[in-house]
């Protein structure tokens, strides 16, 4: 890019700005405030391109792309335009220009769009007069500089640095091989042998019936694989927007809490709370009964083991008889047999029992009574043992409640904290509904496209059999030797063709490949664990570990992530032949500290063969950044607002 | 001979602290029966070294036929430890009396406890450190 001129557009009212590509190194920083027009300056040249905007924010998309200034002070019809002039190989210029025309409707108050024009300006140093390109043919030299498909690849946005490897980003990628490769042509002579096989079927099968049938069902299945692969890219194209508006919706909804979902979050710890309180309190109950219940026991002690000693000391002055119950002594002498210890009665025993039965009916009353509370005092005495355990563990309980209570408590106040902070819940909630909804229909195209790619799987398969059954029935008839013998050249035709577009795919990998490690591993700034990076035939990037050969790429760190990508971005240059310029928005936005410098250190000795134009919010330009750009000699801009805050400067960072 | 007393009695005093017990939940007594909370003040009472206590004015508290054999035990021992006697266990109207000035003992002394929790500390709390104290005694004499 030597120049850019932009006029009227959004913030950037009046921009003619000079790249100077003749500076030891071809790097370029512009350095704004959040809302100068920073993304804007890349929309422009994506505008100026692509006729889109694909890094508009929120704001933005509610303006109209006119400079409010100009439509407030100049007088209507207004005309926004970019003109981006790029050398081309052989030392001309290229020019691209899109302009716009608005008048103002008195009636609705609205701008309606006048004119629109998109052209391409050529001019070469041997040619007096330079080449204009409109229409089809403009978009098509856009394409030649820069294809639109594979624009995240030279224009891209460091802080949405790990979609770039994305699935759909690596199939996008995939399909695009074919213009990477520039092997479109090759694909056009397949579909034009493919054609001639087709007619040349059709006149075998106006004089067999057999064959019409087999040639008509060829042309079902084509029909069918045609709308199968309408669906399927329909059902990708769905894909892609749904990715890109669950991505608008996340980075709006950014550290925004689900208030709905937040709610409910409360609204369960609420339950959980109460239910811890009533938990609690039939605890305290508990304790309340235990220190009750323990409270006999322990305090009546003393007076326990007083009752005890009475009366052991009668009883061992006999004035007590032994604990024996009264019917079990009647009972050993009907018996004639102790019914303790189950032996035969001698007199001895028999006598003995008679003294103890004596005793008993002629002992006080209150020896009776000392010997009926005896088992009971003995009991509560065992009993005493257990308060300490069951204390314990009751307080145990109760403070677990309790922090469980008090941590719940804290959870609640935070989270509604968190909720009270933000005044536009109407508009969190819907937004919020539209990411469930754009991830369910997102859900349901993954569902609906692996469908579709086995149907035409299934599709491909029956057109090789339908196909082969056509060549048998040809073969057999012995009329037709002459169309037989152009048929299976155009099948051996095709055959070639295909083995062709193949190996130049299979090449154009390889050396992606090849130029991606060669980068990476020029580049990377530390010690590695990284054996080398791997390019599968869909395009999915991967790391191998030194060792262990294991495939990971997300777990890599952020600054590995963006010089992957550069060196990917530099490989895809270099096999392409597109030699564009290198555009990133917040390209150190995700790296802290030495990352930031390396990375720097690296895209400044890239720019010593390729232009880079990096766009740095305030907070990027840091000492690290700093101390890279200024022992370089490169250009530093800063994009400065006006007062009225309606347009933006560019200003030399001195 | 004098007839066997078929209930028991408390202070008039104690029928409000009672109260106060049962509106503010202390040790559940609202859910406790009043044998119960008797035997409770009782045995409090009596681990709290004080030997006697004039009961002032009596007022019915529950029946006598409300003991079971648990409850008895606790009175015989306690009658038994206060008098020294082992004739006062065939004397039950004097087991009575002997409860009935140890529950009025407890109670005033429970309501003492309460009225110091205004300086800090809960009276279940304080109540607890003192059970604790009786427990990690009587297991240190065993």
């Amino acid at each position: 890019m030597d120049n850019i001129k932009i006029k009227n557009y959004r913030q950037l009212k009046d921009i003619d700005f000079d790249f100077n590509n003749d500076m030891e190194r071809n790097l370029h920083l512009f350095i704004a405030e959040n809302g100068a027009g920073k993304s804007n300056f890349m929309n422009a040249i994506n505008w100026c391109l692509y006729n889109d905007e694909p890094l508009l924010d929120k704001d933005s998309e509610e303006l109209p792309i006119l400079n409010l200034e100009t439509i407030e002070n100049e007088s209507s019809p207004y005309e926004v335009s970019v003109e981006i002039d790029v050398k081309n190989k052989s030392g001309g210029t290229v020019r691209f220009s899109r302009c716009e025309k608005y008048k103002n409707n008195s009636e609705s108050g609205d701008l309606d769009l006048l004119e629109k024009d998109f052209k391409v300006m050529i001019i070469n140093e041997k040619e007096m007069n330079p080449k204009f390109l409109k229409g089809d043919e403009a978009e098509k030299y856009v394409n030649k500089f820069v294809p639109k498909r594979i624009r995240e690849f030279f224009f891209f946005d460091g802080e949405r640095l790990r979609e770039y490897f994305v699935e759909s980003k690596s199939r996008k990628l995939s399909k695009n091989t074919f213009e990477i490769s520039q092997i479109d042509v090759i694909e056009d002579v397949e579909s034009h042998l493919k054609k001639i096989g087709k007619d040349l079927s059709k006149e075998a099968g106006k004089e067999y019936p057999d064959i019409e049938k087999i040639r008509s069902k060829i042309d079902d299945n084509d029909i069918k694989t045609d709308e199968t692969t309408n669906n399927l890219e329909a059902c990708q194209k769905q894909l892609e927007i749904s990715k890109k508006k669950i991505n608008e919706l996340n980075s709006y909804l950014d550290n925004v809490p689900n208030i709905d979902k937040e709610r409910e979050k409360i609204n369960e710890w609420q339950d959980e709370k109460e239910n811890k309180e009533v938990q609690l309190n039939e605890k305290m109950i508990d304790k309340k009964d235990l220190l009750f219940n323990y409270n006999q026991i322990i305090n009546s002690f003393s007076a326990f083991k007083n009752a005890l000693k009475v009366i052991k000391n009668k009883r061992n002055n006999n004035e007590i008889p032994q604990n024996i119950s009264l019917d079990l002594l009647n009972d050993s002498l009907s018996d004639n047999e102790c019914q303790l210890c189950k032996q035969p009665l001698d007199e001895d025993a028999k006598n003995q029992i008679e003294f103890e039965k004596s005793r008993k009916q002629v002992s006080s009353e209150s020896a009776n009574i000392l010997t009926s509370i005896e088992p009971m005092i003995k009991t509560m005495i065992n009993n005493i043992n257990d308060f300490n355990k069951e204390n314990r563990k009751i307080n145990r309980d109760i403070k677990n409640l309790e922090e469980d209570i008090d941590r719940l408590k804290d959870k609640i106040k935070k989270k509604d904290k968190l909720i009270r902070g933000f005044d536009n819940e109407e508009e969190i909630t819907y937004k919020f509904d539209e990411l469930d909804r754009h991830k369910a229909i997102q859900e349901q195209n993954i569902g609906k496209e692996a469908v579709f790619m086995n149907k035409l799987e299934e599709l491909k398969e029956k057109e090789e059999i339908l196909n082969e059954k056509l060549k048998n029935a040809m073969e057999k008839k012995d009329n037709l030797k002459e169309i037989n013998k152009k048929h299976n050249f155009i099948g051996e035709a095709k055959k070639i063709i295909l083995e062709v577009k193949e190996t130049i795919m299979k090449k154009v990998k390889n050396e992606m490949e090849l130029e991606t490690n060669n980068k990476f591993f020029d580049f990377i700034w530390k010690d590695h664990t990284f054996d080398k990076i791997e390019i599968d035939d869909s395009y999915n990037l991967k790391f191998i570990h030194k060792g262990s050969g294991r495939k990971f790429f997300q777990s890599a760190s952020s600054g590995e992530k963006l010089l992957l990508t550069i060196a990917f971005t530099l490989a895809l240059h270099s096999v392409s032949g597109f030699h564009a310029p290198i555009l990133i928005d917040n390209p150190v936005m995700r790296l802290a500290g030495d990352n930031r410098e390396n990375i720097m250190r690296v895209l400044s000795e890239v720019s010593k063969d390729k232009q880079i134009i990096l766009m740095l919010i305030t907070n990027e330009y840091s000492d690290e950044v700093k101390k890279v750009v200024n022992s370089i000699e490169c250009q530093q801009y800063k994009i400065k607002l006006d007062d009225e805050e309606k347009a933006s400067n560019f200003t030399e960072v001195v | 001979m004098a007839s066997v007393q078929d209930r028991l009695y408390i202070d008039k005093s104690d029928r409000k602290i009672v109260e106060t017990f049962e509106e503010r939940s202390y040790f559940n007594f609202k859910n406790k029966t009043q044998k119960d909370k008797f035997i409770f003040a009782m045995c409090y009472g009596y681990n709290s070294g004080i030997k006697k206590m004039e009961i002032k004015k009596k007022e019915e508290f529950f029946f006598t036929k409300n003991f079971n054999s648990k409850d008895q035990t606790i009175l015989y021992s306690i009658a038994l430890e206060h008098t020294g006697d082992v004739n006062v266990l065939n004397d039950i109207n004097k087991v009575y009396e002997i409860a009935q000035m140890y529950a009025h003992i407890g109670f005033k002394i429970l309501s003492d406890l309460e009225e110091s929790t205004s300086i800090g500390g809960s009276l279940e709390s304080k109540f607890e450190i003192e059970l604790k104290e009786t427990y990690e005694k009587i297991q240190n004499k065993r």
